[in-house]
């Protein structure tokens, strides 16, 4: 009742806002004597207030807007699972928020692959045209990118930074709730865009075709420029909560490796998101204002689009991949029962990827026309990135290495994390070298590579973190043999299907093309075959959560006897996360150092904290 | 007693939290900005257009005097001077409208248009920073109705700091556009 | 210093400052001259700003009154 009450409210207020939107383009539009709608303008403008109303009406006029004028703000506070329906500055009940959110948009966006995929089993147009083709890749593609950047770092981190610091929530828990509440319009707008015509220049938007294309583009750039508000916002939200929230004792040298992670993507998500925004403005100017940026004939340049959009987007890969990483390396040292190995280069590593990050975009750019002596320093500062990032593996190695591996399904996904950004980074040093980048701009290898980067680097660990923190999070275990049957189906299907997919792209097939030569097609069905039994294998996740969600056993507060201090309060934890607020005194990792405590909770009749010697 | 200091310590911590994301807030709308501007490099080079110059050094000098003013209203308040404050905010308000006018003016009366290059910086340079300014202006008459209802003191004025800090934020960004734009 | 004198001698300063970026825009013909002295002229009106009027130091310093 509550849910319904909160859902309608932001709806009905959502809807009046982009109503008197429309009814002040008609009027200002009426009084100079233009027609009274105009669909990229009526659009545009009604969804800006139909936005400010939705945020008002979903809570957040109640909790925050009555302090601007001075009132007395409150609080809808609902019962059981309502909560997760109203705007709650609880950062646990933000977190599965973002997380269920986001797993139904992935699941959206890989029914968009598997689409593809069956278009692509023959050469020539069987399911699709070629318009119904381009939007079907573009809205996979800007979906998986939007759970790509904010699943891990919306969801797992909303809910582990605060625990595994000791701090009772984030810095700002409004704050934290509005981001959250700005996604619904964002997915809402995108799945809307096929009604407008469809989306047809990819997940990139690049001009000239994103200014002259149809309306639905209108859709895609207000959509992401609010997701990049999000984006930019939870970023600012965990960098405070880090630096200032930390319990007593928790020094830098002593943070968990994923609050690291975690701590420098969000430093990529603040510097760095204004570029896909900015140059989305630019594209909307055009559109709508008759500006010309890209226009080459009026001395606009569309290359300009691109330098602005690969400023946010490259690093958007190490926003995407870097928590990844995060989890990975704490997943490895929990379950190899020893100390994290070079912490202190780990950590490193991970600030040379944020240092190095933003000085090598234009190696999307090698044929975009942009001057030649480029080509040379961002040959040279792509390659260099693989100094941190081989620190960061180096840690995972030899943190494996001697370890009493213990292999429940969340180390097998941190495994699988290593294995496959290994893949990734190779093929990726073909595609940073421009002679054989020449040769493969834009086609299947490239899609491979990525994937095997992003869903092989990220996907994977993000659920090895769902995994390992699912007892946590709902208080129930999780059914082991399904999970395993998901990792060993999930990883040879995942590994099938994007090691066969380099090939055809080396014989030089085009990607976001829906046909290709005949010669192709028994390599593209085998691709095929291989991505649909990747698909099948979310049905066992799937099924595995939602069943354990309700009728699985119910965990213990440290089922994995973690020494980090999520696992030291009951699970879930209760709504101020620490009855008796937590002191650390020592490293995270030491396992099996004698006499080693990470956390204690001085208030406490007993301590529970410091356990986690062996299994 | 105990219990006092530690909810002392509290907000005196929570304002410090404020304050910091705040920054973090201006450092990346220092980024936007910083696109923008180099959007303007990219195209157009250091080539100058011609503009009413002696509206823009009003304008800038309008802008300046006001986040003088700001900082005036600010001071007043932690010294507990109320009505000090109320007009000295009323004085910002009114200079920034004057500002906003000066670029709508600007707009008006500009020789090109936002269908060629020059234009198409100009008028997304500053209608991006015009908007912050409103913005900033409507901010300002929040906390100033506030004010005028006694709500701050010299213990708890952040409202008023936060929306002059961004005033001033407003006023950098100015003072790095105006160049850009007119003097290059 | 008091700080309602503080506030008097930043605008003197800046006033002065965009008159003085002002006079170098008109007469000064070197470009690279012209935008390294303006960027110049900027910064020292945009750092007083940061420190004097948006109190930049406290968010190490803490809140000082």
């Amino acid at each position: 009742m509550y849910a319904l009450f909160s859902i309608a409210g932001g709806l009905s207020t959502g809807l009046i806002g982009f109503y008197l939107g429309l009814g002040l383009v008609a009027i200002v539009r009426g009084i100079t004597g233009h027609d009274a709608y105009d669909e990229q303008v009526s659009i545009t403008i009604g969804y800006v207030c139909g936005l400010i109303g939705w945020l008002m009406g979903i809570g957040m006029w109640g909790a925050w807007g009555r302090e601007w004028f001075g009132l007395r703000t409150y609080w809808r506070k609902a019962p059981g699972w309502q909560r997760y329906f109203t705007f709650s500055p609880d950062h646990k009940v933000i977190g599965i928020q973002y997380l269920v959110t986001f797993i139904v948009v992935f699941l959206l966006a890989g029914l968009g692959a598997m689409l593809m995929r069956w278009e692509l089993m023959e050469s020539g147009m069987q399911l699709f045209n070629h318009d119904q083709y381009n939007a079907v890749m573009s809205l996979h593609g800007i979906l998986m990118v939007a759970v790509a950047v904010a699943a891990v770092i919306g969801g797992l981190g909303n809910y582990f930074v605060p625990l595994m610091i000791g701090a009772e929530d984030m810095a700002f828990p409004r704050l934290n709730a509005l981001t959250y509440w700005l996604v619904p319009p964002v997915a809402a707008m995108l799945l809307a865009t096929p009604f407008l015509g469809g989306i047809e220049h990819g997940w990139t938007a690049y001009p000239p075709l994103s200014v002259v294309t149809d309306s639905s583009q209108i859709l895609f750039g207000l959509a992401v420029i609010t997701f990049g508000l999000t984006s930019i916002l939870g970023g600012l939200n965990f960098i405070i909560t880090i630096i200032y929230m930390r319990a007593p004792g928790m020094t830098w040298g002593r943070l968990p490796i994923f609050v690291w992670s975690m701590f420098v993507t969000s430093w990529m998500a603040l510097l760095y998101t204004q570029g896909f925004a900015v140059a989305l403005l630019m594209v909307l100017l055009d559109r709508i204002a008759g500006m010309s940026f890209f226009n080459a004939e009026a001395g606009g340049d569309p290359l300009l689009y691109q330098h602005v959009f690969w400023f946010y987007s490259h690093p958007a890969v190490y926003i995407m991949v870097l928590p990844g990483f995060g989890i990975a390396l704490e997943v490895i040292s929990h379950f190899s029962r020893k100390p994290l190995f070079a912490y202190r280069y780990a950590v490193g590593g991970l600030l040379g990827i944020l240092g190095l990050g933003g000085v090598v975009w234009a190696h999307h750019m090698f044929t975009s026309g942009m001057p030649n002596y480029l080509h040379g320093p961002f040959l040279v500062a792509t390659e260099a990135i693989s100094i941190p990032t081989g620190l960061v593996f180096l840690a995972a190695l030899g943190t494996i290495w001697m370890g009493r591996l213990w292999l429940r399904t969340p180390m097998l996904f941190g495994l699988a994390v290593i294995f496959n950004f290994a893949c990734g980074g190779v093929t990726g040093i073909f595609l940073a070298d421009v002679p054989t980048d020449i040769h493969l701009q834009d086609t299947y290898f490239v899609v491979a590579h990525f994937h095997y980067t992003i869903v092989g680097g990220e996907i994977f660990g993000l659920f090895a973190g769902i995994y390992y923190w699912f007892p946590k999070m709902t208080g129930r275990m999780y059914n082991e043999k399904l999970a395993q049957l998901h990792f060993w189906w999930m990883f040879i299907s995942f590994n099938v299907t994007f090691f066969v997919m380099h090939w055809p792209g080396i014989q030089g097939m085009n990607r976001r093309i829906a046909d290709y030569p005949e010669s192709l097609e028994n390599v593209n069905l085998f691709v095929s075959i291989s991505a649909f039994l990747l698909g099948a294998s979310f049905l066992v996740f799937i099924y595995n959560m939602i069943y354990s969600w309700i009728r699985g056993p119910v965990a213990e507060a440290n089922p994995w006897a973690a020494r980090t201090i999520e696992w030291q309060v009951s699970s879930p934890p209760p709504v101020e996360n620490f009855p008796e607020p937590p002191v650390v005194r020592g490293h995270p990792y030491d396992y099996g150092v004698p006499g080693s405590v990470h956390a204690v909770f001085p208030g406490a009749a007993t301590i529970p904290a410091g356990a986690g010697g062996g299994q | 007693m105990a219990a006092a200091t530690h909810a002392a310590h509290a907000t005196h911590d929570s304002l410090r939290i404020k304050r910091a994301g705040l920054w973090l807030f201006f450092f990346s709308e220092t980024i936007l900005f910083g696109l923008l501007m180099s959007a303007r490099f990219f195209l157009e080079g250091i080539e100058r257009e011609h503009l009413d110059q002696a509206l823009g050094v009003g304008i800038t000098s309008i802008l300046v005097t006001s986040s003088v003013t700001a900082y005036m209203a600010e001071t007043a308040i932690e010294h507990d001077r109320r009505s000090d404050a109320m007009w000295w905010l009323l004085g910002t308000i009114a200079l920034g409208f004057i500002f906003a006018f000066g670029v709508g003016y600007e707009w008006a009366t500009a020789e090109f248009t936002r269908h060629e290059a020059f234009g198409t910086v100009f008028f997304t340079m500053t209608g991006v920073h015009a908007a912050h300014v409103l913005s900033g202006v409507g901010l300002l008459a929040l906390v100033a109705i506030q004010l005028g209802r006694g709500r701050f003191s010299s213990k708890d004025h952040w409202p008023i700091s936060g929306t002059i800090m961004y005033w001033h934020f407003v006023d950098i960004v100015w003072i790095f556009f105006y160049p850009t734009l007119y003097l290059v | 210093m008091g700080s309602y004198r503080i506030g008097w001698i930043m605008a003197v300063w800046l006033i002065v400052l965009i008159f003085v970026d002002f006079s170098i825009a008109q007469w000064v013909d070197h470009d690279q001259l012209r935008f390294s002295l303006l960027t110049i002229g900027t910064l020292a009106e945009a750092i007083p700003i940061a420190y004097y009027f948006m109190h930049i130091s406290r968010v190490w310093q803490g809140e000082v009154h």
